[in-house]
C-alpha cells in the first residue's frame, strides 16, 4: 500500500510531493495515547522514547487529497477532505501500517486552522507483523487523538 | 479490549490492580540476595510473596544464586579472600559450596545499602523450611539456566522438583525462567506448578541494546507474538521488566488468560503506578516501599 502510494508519487511530478504537516500525536493507532500517556509520570523515559516513534511527518501526494505519513510507529496512507467546499473541518479515512506491514486501518474527522490540526477519530490495528502475519485475525479498536502543526502555504 | 483512553480523562476510572508485592531475591535491598537471612526477614514482614534464584551443584542440589557462578562482587572464600577466578556452581559439591565460600559477605554494588551476613549459599531445602513459616507467601522459584554453564535443564529440572515435592508446602507457587526448554523441563516435572515465560533474555555476550530493541519492537508491534511464544509452551505467565511494557501488552496478556508479573519496581512511584494496572504481581527489591 505504501510503496503503492510511493510509486503513484514517482510517477507522477515528483515536484508535487509537499510537507502537509507534522503530527505530533499521530492518530493512526491511538497506541500511544491510550498506553503510554498515563505512564508518562510514572516512568517518562519510556513513554517519551514511545512518544518520539509516533511523531509522524505527513506528505501531501501529488493526488488530491491523499496523504502519505511516515513514523517510526506507523506509516499510514490516509484520504482527507473537507466535509463541504472550503470547510476548515474534514473527513478522513485510511489505511495504516507497521514496518510497512499493513496492520489496520484508521477513520475520523478533523479541524483544520492556521497551523493547528485537531483530529478525533478511531483505529482499528490488528496484530498481525512480518513475523507472525496470522496475527491479522486480531483486532483492537481504540479511539485516537491527532495534533498536527499544518505546513504554512508559501 | 478497553480503552482506556476515557481513563485518561476520568482521573483513572480504571483501577482494576491489586497485585501482590514479591521480595525480589528475598528483598535484595535490605538483605544479601537469595540468602536465608532475607527469606527470615521476609517471612517475619508478612510479604506477599518471595522470588529466588535456582541453580544446581554437581551433585545434583538445587541451591540459591542468581549467577551460574560464585558471585566475586559479594561472595569470598572462608578465609574472607576475594575470589578471583570463575568459578561454577555446576562444577562443585554442595559440600564443597557450602564449606568453602561465604556469600552476602561483602557490599552488593546494585544494593550496597543492604545488610552484610557471610554465610554459605542455601540450598533451595533450606529456603523452603523458612517458607514453611508461612503457608500463605507465594513462591517464586526463578530458574536460572545458562546453556554451557549449568547442567542439563532436565537434570536442573529434577533438582528442583525433588526438593519442592520433599518439603510438600502448601504456599501458592510458580516458576519462571527466560529459556524454554528449562520451563518445559520443570512443567514435565512438576505439571502442578504454574510457570511464567521471562522476558527479554540478556544472554551474556550478546548485544544488549540489539536484544533491548527487538524487544521494543515485540512490545509496540507484536504483542500477540510475546503472547504466542508464552502459549507455545503451556505457560501460564508472563514475567517482564517494567521497562519494556505498556498497558496494552499487560490487558492483552490477561485477555489470553495469562498471569503477569512486572520487575524489578524499586521506587514508591513506580509500586504506585503499577499496583492499578490488572497484574499478579510487582517484584521489588523492597517490599515496604509499596503502597
Amino acid at each position: 500500500m505504501i510503496l503503492a502510494a510511493l510509486a503513484l508519487s514517482t510517477a507522477t511530478s515528483a515536484a508535487e510531493l509537499r510537507l502537509d504537516r507534522v503530527d505530533l500525536l499521530s492518530e493512526d493507532t491511538g497506541a500511544w495515547i491510550n498506553y503510554e500517556a498515563p505512564s508518562l509520570l510514572a516512568y517518562p523515559a519510556r513513554s517519551g522514547v514511545r512518544y518520539v516513534t509516533q511523531v509522524k511527518p505527513v506528505l501531501a501526494l501529488p493526488v488530491e487529497n491523499l496523504y502519505l505519513g511516515l513514523s517510526i510507529h506507523s506509516q499510514s496512507v490516509v484520504y482527507e477532505r473537507p466535509i463541504t467546499e472550503g470547510s476548515e473541518f474534514t473527513w478522513s479515512a485510511g489505511l495504516h501500517t507497521a514496518l510497512f506491514f499493513p496492520r489496520g486501518a484508521v477513520a475520523g474527522v478533523a479541524w483544520r486552522h492556521g497551523p493547528l490540526r485537531l483530529a478525533v477519530g478511531v483505529s482499528a490495528t490488528s496484530g498481525g507483523t512480518w513475523a507472525r502475519p496470522s496475527g491479522l485475525a486480531q483486532w483492537d479498536v481504540l479511539p485516537t487523538l491527532g495534533v498536527g502543526l499544518v505546513r504554512r502555504e508559501r | 479490549m478497553i480503552p482506556i483512553f476515557f481513563s485518561l480523562f476520568a482521573c483513572g476510572a480504571i483501577d482494576n490492580g491489586d497485585p501482590l508485592i514479591e521480595a525480589h531475591r528475598g528483598g535484595a535491598a535490605l538483605w544479601p540476595e537469595n540468602s536465608l537471612a532475607a527469606f527470615e526477614a521476609a517471612v517475619a514482614r508478612g510479604d506477599d510473596g518471595v522470588e529466588f534464584d535456582l541453580v544446581v551443584t554437581a551433585d545434583g542440589v538445587a541451591v540459591l544464586s542468581h549467577d551460574p557462578t560464585i558471585r566475586k562482587e559479594t561472595c569470598t572464600t572462608m578465609d574472607g579472600e576475594p575470589v578471583t577466578e570463575t568459578i561454577y556452581v555446576k562444577d562443585l559439591t554442595v559440600e564443597e559450596l557450602q564449606s568453602g565460600y561465604l556469600c552476602g559477605a561483602l557490599p552488593d554494588p546494585e544494593t550496597p545499602n543492604a545488610q552484610l551476613d557471610p554465610a554459605p549459599m542455601p540450598t533451595f531445602a533450606e529456603a523452603l523450611d523458612i517458607f514453611a513459616q508461612d503457608p500463605e507467601l507465594l513462591l517464586h522459584l526463578d530458574l536460572k539456566y545458562e546453556p554451557g554453564q549449568s547442567p542439563p535443564p532436565e537434570d536442573m529440572a529434577r533438582a528442583f522438583a525433588e526438593a519442592y515435592r520433599a518439603a510438600d508446602l502448601p504456599n501458592p507457587a510458580y516458576a519462571s525462567a527466560n529459556l524454554p526448554e528449562i520451563l518445559v523441563a520443570m512443567k514435565a516435572e512438576l505439571p502442578e506448578l504454574p510457570i511464567s515465560f521471562t522476558t527479554p533474555r540478556f544472554p551474556p555476550g550478546e548485544s544488549a541494546a540489539v536484544i533491548a530493541l527487538t524487544s521494543e519492537l515485540l512490545t509496540t508491534t507484536g504483542v500477540h507474538d510475546l503472547i504466542d511464544q508464552a502459549r507455545a509452551i503451556d505457560a501460564e505467565g508472563l514475567c517482564m521488566p517494567y521497562q519494556t511494557i505498556n498497558r496494552q501488552t499487560v490487558e492483552l496478556a490477561a485477555q489470553a488468560g495469562l498471569d503477569v508479573q512486572i520487575w524489578t519496581l524499586n521506587s514508591e512511584r513506580l509500586l504506585q503506578h503499577y499496583s492499578k494496572w490488572p497484574v499478579m504481581a510487582l517484584i521489588t527489591d523492597d517490599p515496604g516501599l509499596a503502597p
